[in-house]
């Protein structure tokens, strides 16, 4: 008898296409419809699932942009201790841009020139309340704050002129935000710097309209530096390290994947050939894996479920994964044995657990 | 009697050459042990004592190749590489906000601007590597004596123009020399650690970045003699009076009870 599903493809099937699939190499779950080939030059950003995309990029020889590379020193930093600066993360030193509103706000800051940014303090120092985890040591006064803000600025905007295709991770819809001016944080005030106050501090979750409306006004930004850029969004599969929602922290976290992946979906559908949603989310908690793509925890991804995802990607775009370093501006960087380790805020909120 | 080592490259030439010239002015009895870097680099632990590798340089400077630990009560290690030529060529990558007026003021060609904090970090990391923090750490192994670091003089303000202190001149003319200047003594002091940084006499000093040539003109060669003269347009090197108040310097932290 002849019925809809009758000459749909194994992967149409949770039998084939799941439960008896080997997690690891899930066939056809992904058909780009933005092409990348070695010489397309992406720019990655977003949660700190994002950094395990970039150096999987990097090393399958894409030409993955660094907007700010480490500096040239006599005696180069370890790469621990350059990742503690932010460089070699991301494309650029933004640090992580967990939400939608997040990145919106930083194309918005570059598209009108003038840094948008509060200055959080701890101790005698000062930190970039939209990007404080890049300077471990904090800064002098506001004013160094600024100055290294709008050189951000530059090198961000200059890069994305010649970005092909922009990569983002959505990792969060819970966030903090400045009640009198709206913006949009990485991190709760107080945890890296700053100081929590509830008159002027308020928490925001956005919803699946909000999500998508930021990300459309992220492409039109995007397309505003490079009309011809295109966009691979994808969600962390990075469950929330803590919920301010008044919920569990389980239910929010479904909650807010739920949002972004719905979000993602309907705003790659909403625009063929020009945005791809790519499903890191959906190869590393895939029931089928039984959890062996998350860590110890069951919140980290494992190198073997970074791989699962890279090994997807990269097939779908007939690039090969390489083992070979990303590419670095400066030459003696020492490399150290634990070199992919995450820098990640909010585990902070861990740390900081009453 | 408080019982000293002093080595170093040829920066010790200076202390070297003031204790020969006034052998009772400091109530310490003091050993000397000095050699090119290259040299230096070949010394190993062994037994507890320092052991050169390049024992020929040793014994035509020192008399001795080996050098046990035990017995003195500080060691010192003099120049070295600790110096602001390794806070400066950092500068030639880097540059923090403000450190330049007025703060707009275009940035080299190759120079990134950066957090003052990054520019500390990248000099800490650039002394670590330098010999005399090598040297603290070898001899740290063998001793649980009191290590002192030296600073190598900064250049004679009369080499201003000079090639190679190029850029402590353009550190004065750019109003960074002083800031510089404070963000070597710290990234020294964490570079060096346990061992202690003896910054540079303040009274030698002609501006944050520059020793005073009454401090620098007659320094001596390091050989066995300690008589040969350096040439008049060696700006690098300190003379014997420049020595004479780093060894009240280095008693006054030592030996404060015999000072």
């Amino acid at each position: 008898m002849d019925h809809p599903y009758a000459s749909l493809p194994a992967g149409a099937f949770w039998s084939t296409g799941t439960a008896a699939a080997a997690p690891a190499a899930l066939h056809g779950i992904f058909a780009p419809q933005v092409a990348v080939t070695g010489e397309t030059r992406i720019t990655t950003a977003g949660s700190c699932f994002a950094q395990h995309i970039g150096r999987a990029l990097a090393r399958a020889g894409v030409a993955v942009q660094d907007a700010e590379p480490p500096p040239a020193l006599p005696v180069a930093l370890s790469e621990e201790r350059l990742r503690a600066w932010g460089y070699g993360l991301y494309s650029g030193r933004y640090g992580n841009i967990y939400t939608a509103r997040q990145m919106l706000q930083l194309l918005q800051e570059i598209a009108e020139g003038t840094p948008r940014t509060e200055a959080w303090s701890r101790g005698l120092r000062v930190f970039d309340a939209l990007r404080p985890n890049v300077e471990p040591e904090g800064l002098e006064t506001e004013a160094e704050m600024l100055a290294l803000r709008e050189a951000h600025l530059l090198a961000v905007g200059r890069m994305l002129l010649e970005t092909d295709v922009f990569v983002f991770t959505l990792g969060l819809t819970e966030a903090w935000a400045n009640r009198a001016t709206g913006l949009v944080y990485p991190t709760a005030p107080g945890v890296i710097a700053g100081a929590y106050d509830p008159a002027s501090h308020g928490f925001v979750n956005f919803r699946v309209a909000e999500v998508r409306a930021d990300l459309e006004a992220i492409l039109a930004l995007l397309r505003a530096f490079n009309p011809a850029m295109r966009m691979i969004v994808t969600v962390s599969p990075v469950s929330l390290s803590a919920t301010a929602s008044g919920g569990h922290v389980l239910t929010a976290t479904t909650a807010s994947k739920a949002v972004l992946r719905a979000a993602a979906g309907g705003f790659a559908a909403a625009h063929p050939g020009v945005v791809d949603y790519f499903p890191s989310f959906e190869i590393v908690t895939n029931p089928a894996a039984r959890g062996a793509f998350f860590a110890e925890g069951a919140r980290e991804v494992r190198p073997e479920g970074v791989a699962a995802v890279m090994a997807v990607f990269l097939a779908a775009h007939g690039l090969v994964a390489g083992e070979a370093p990303a590419p670095r501006a400066v030459a003696r960087v020492e490399v150290e044995e634990d070199g992919d380790a995450v820098i990640c805020e909010d585990l902070l909120l861990d740390a900081f657990r009453k | 009697m408080t019982r000293l080592l002093i080595l170093g490259n040829s920066h010790v030439a200076a202390l070297k050459s003031a204790h020969a010239a006034e052998p009772g002015r400091w109530p310490v009895e003091v050993d000397f042990l000095g050699a090119p870097g290259g040299a230096l680099d070949s010394l190993t632990l062994q037994d507890g004592a320092l052991v050169a590798g390049a024992a020929e340089v040793f014994e035509r400077l020192n008399g001795r190749a080996v050098v046990p630990l035990a017995g003195y009560d500080a060691v010192v290690i003099a120049g070295c590489e600790i110096s602001m030529f390794r806070a400066l060529s950092v500068l030639r990558g880097v540059i923090w906000p403000g450190a330049v007026a007025p703060p707009e003021a275009p940035v080299r060609k190759g120079q990134v601007l950066v957090s003052r904090a990054l520019v500390e970090e990248a000099v800490t990391a650039s002394l670590q590597a330098a010999l005399g923090a090598r040297l603290a750490r070898l001899i740290a192994g063998g001793t649980d004596a009191p290590i002192v670091v030296t600073q190598q003089p900064n250049p004679c303000w009369l080499g201003e123009g000079a090639a190679p202190v190029a850029a402590f001149l353009r550190a004065r003319q750019l109003g960074y020399a002083e800031e510089i200047a404070r963000i070597f003594r710290t990234a020294a002091g964490r570079a060096l650690a346990p061992a202690v940084l003896l910054p540079q006499p303040p009274e030698t000093l002609r501006g944050p970045v520059f020793t005073r040539p009454v401090f620098s003109q007659g320094s001596v060669r390091l050989t066995r003699e300690m008589k040969a003269a350096h040439d008049g347009d060696d700006f690098l090197h300190a003379n014997a009076a420049y020595g004479a108040l780093v060894l009240d310097q280095l008693v006054a932290v030592l030996a404060p009870a015999e000072a």
